[in-house]
């Protein structure tokens, strides 16, 4: 089975709205991230988000 | 409005993601269905792409990718949103009003349909949500079994609980009158994060393959251009049995490419006296007009009909779609009456037949057989945007129509 996350955001003016897009955009960048960085967020590590280069998660680790 | 508050921190933060398009407008009024309804297909078309022509260029120009996907405001679309989003390169529609089966997308309107299927929303205020959602999610995963889940949600109900009024039941708020959405507890937004995450990471354990509408569109998209003689037979015997999609050689053609298909075959036998050896898929749409045809079973003149078909050939070259009716003086014929005896003719003529002088009709085909489904019958418009007593009749009319487009979308079919 395949899974899409499709999120529809909508602007109501409300105050401080536009972080809630900030919040889900941060917490599903896991799902591009390559494996060995997930499994570290899975063990409960803080690890930084890709800023630019978008991972799919199985995509081979990236060498530091 | 992210790039005019100065939001580059979001707009970076969503660089990672595929963002596609939601309409530029959304809500205000008249809405995609309220305007289709006073409208006609040529004009509709028109309409929806003068609206949302520059939405698509914003949306390109400020998050720097083109959206692949349209997904439609609450409960309105209509076909020509279909058929207008693919003109201007948006080949997927999501949230669609119907797929081919759950997790099973579908061709209509040349736009790949997909659903929703389950949503973050309908958590919000359950308690023990965590547990409920990943005991949800393993029943969805072996209802959907090898299809493709969409889960969705509306990024602004993380902090309000609920939607803003603003343009309900038909309003157009002025927007120095807009009355914001009342927001949740702080106590509240932390509980929905954490277990928002704690999902997010349950469904990446469990090993689901999570994929965005790019890469749903590359599994399905149809690369053939060209069919042979052998499919063009097969496909013209099956569809004498049906008026419906049909699949040969694990490749499906909506009832709209078979008329073209066999009407082609025809037209070039009629010029040259021998059948082609390859066959255009012209992805022809359905008829845009009420059907206006004589439905008795009187049979048909073969020489009137195969005297007739080079017209109706390039009718479909110059419209891009299957006509409302066929004329066969003194008398007009339904496209799938016509359709079906073109089929025979040309089954006739494959298999070195003589051909009859005459053909019976068959006065039940009009529209394709999947307009018996659940989701073309019942199709109605309930959503609370609309203005009070909005039905839709029109729009709906006009979709039963663009069944004629419908056909499964099967995966590597290119």
């Amino acid at each position: 089975m395949q899974l899409i996350f499709s999120f529809d955001t909508e602007e109501y003016e409300t105050p401080g709205i536009d972080d809630t897009v900030k919040i889900w955009a941060d917490m599903l960048a896991k799902l591009w991230m390559p494996w060995c960085i997930l499994h570290r967020w899975r063990k409960g590590a803080r690890v930084a988000r890709p800023r630019t280069q978008r991972y799919h998660r199985r995509t081979r680790c990236p060498r530091n | 409005m992210l790039r005019d508050r100065g939001r580059k921190d979001i707009i970076d933060a969503l660089a990672v993601h595929e963002i596609d398009f939601h309409s530029d407008w959304h809500s205000r009024h008249p809405v995609h269905a309220e305007y289709l309804d006073e409208m006609g297909w040529d004009d509709g078309v028109q309409r929806v792409i003068e609206e949302e022509a520059q939405g698509i260029r914003d949306v390109e120009e400020i998050l720097g990718q083109r959206p692949i996907a349209y997904c439609k405001p609450g409960g309105s679309w209509g076909p020509q949103v279909a058929y207008g989003m693919a003109l201007m390169g948006l080949p997927v529609f999501c949230d669609a009003p119907f797929e081919f089966a759950p997790g099973q997308p579908m061709w209509f309107c040349n736009q790949l349909f997909i659903g929703y299927h389950a949503s973050f929303d309908r958590y919000f205020e359950v308690e023990d949500r965590l547990t409920r959602m990943k005991a949800d999610f393993r029943q969805l995963c072996d209802r959907i079994g090898h299809g493709t889940l969409v889960m969705y949600t509306h990024p602004v109900r993380l902090f309000t609980r609920k939607f803003a009024d603003n343009y309900r039941y038909g309003k157009n708020t002025p927007r120095s009158e807009w009355v914001p959405a009342p927001m949740r507890s702080a106590a509240q937004i932390e509980a929905l994060i954490r277990d928002f995450d704690a999902f997010v990471g349950y469904v990446v354990g469990e090993g689901v393959e999570v994929i965005d509408y790019q890469q749903l569109y590359e599994q399905y998209e149809e690369r053939r251009k060209w069919i042979d003689q052998t499919p063009l037979f097969q496909l013209a015997e099956k569809i004498q049995l049906e008026l419906n999609s049909q699949i040969v050689d694990g490749t499906s053609y909506s009832p709209a490419e078979i008329f073209g298909m066999v009407v082609f075959a025809l037209a070039w036998h009629q010029r040259t006296g021998s059948l082609p050896q390859a066959i255009p898929i012209r992805r022809l749409i359905g008829p845009t007009g009420s059907p206006k045809f004589d439905d008795s079973q009187e049979p048909v003149g073969v020489d009137a009909l195969l005297n007739r078909i080079g017209q109706v050939d390039e009718g479909l070259t110059e419209h891009h779609r299957v006509p409302s009716s066929v004329v066969l003086e003194p008398r007009a014929i339904s496209p799938g009456s016509f359709l079906k005896a073109a089929a025979h003719i040309l089954g006739a003529i494959a298999a070195n037949k003589e051909l009859p002088d005459q053909l019976p009709l068959d006065a039940n085909w009009h529209v394709p057989k999947i307009v018996e489904r659940s989701d073309f019958t019942e199709m109605r418009f309930d959503w609370s945007i609309f203005y009070p007593g909005f039905e839709g009749k029109r729009v709906i009319e006009m979709a039963k129509l663009q069944a004629w487009t419908a056909k499964p979308a099967l995966k590597g079919s290119g």
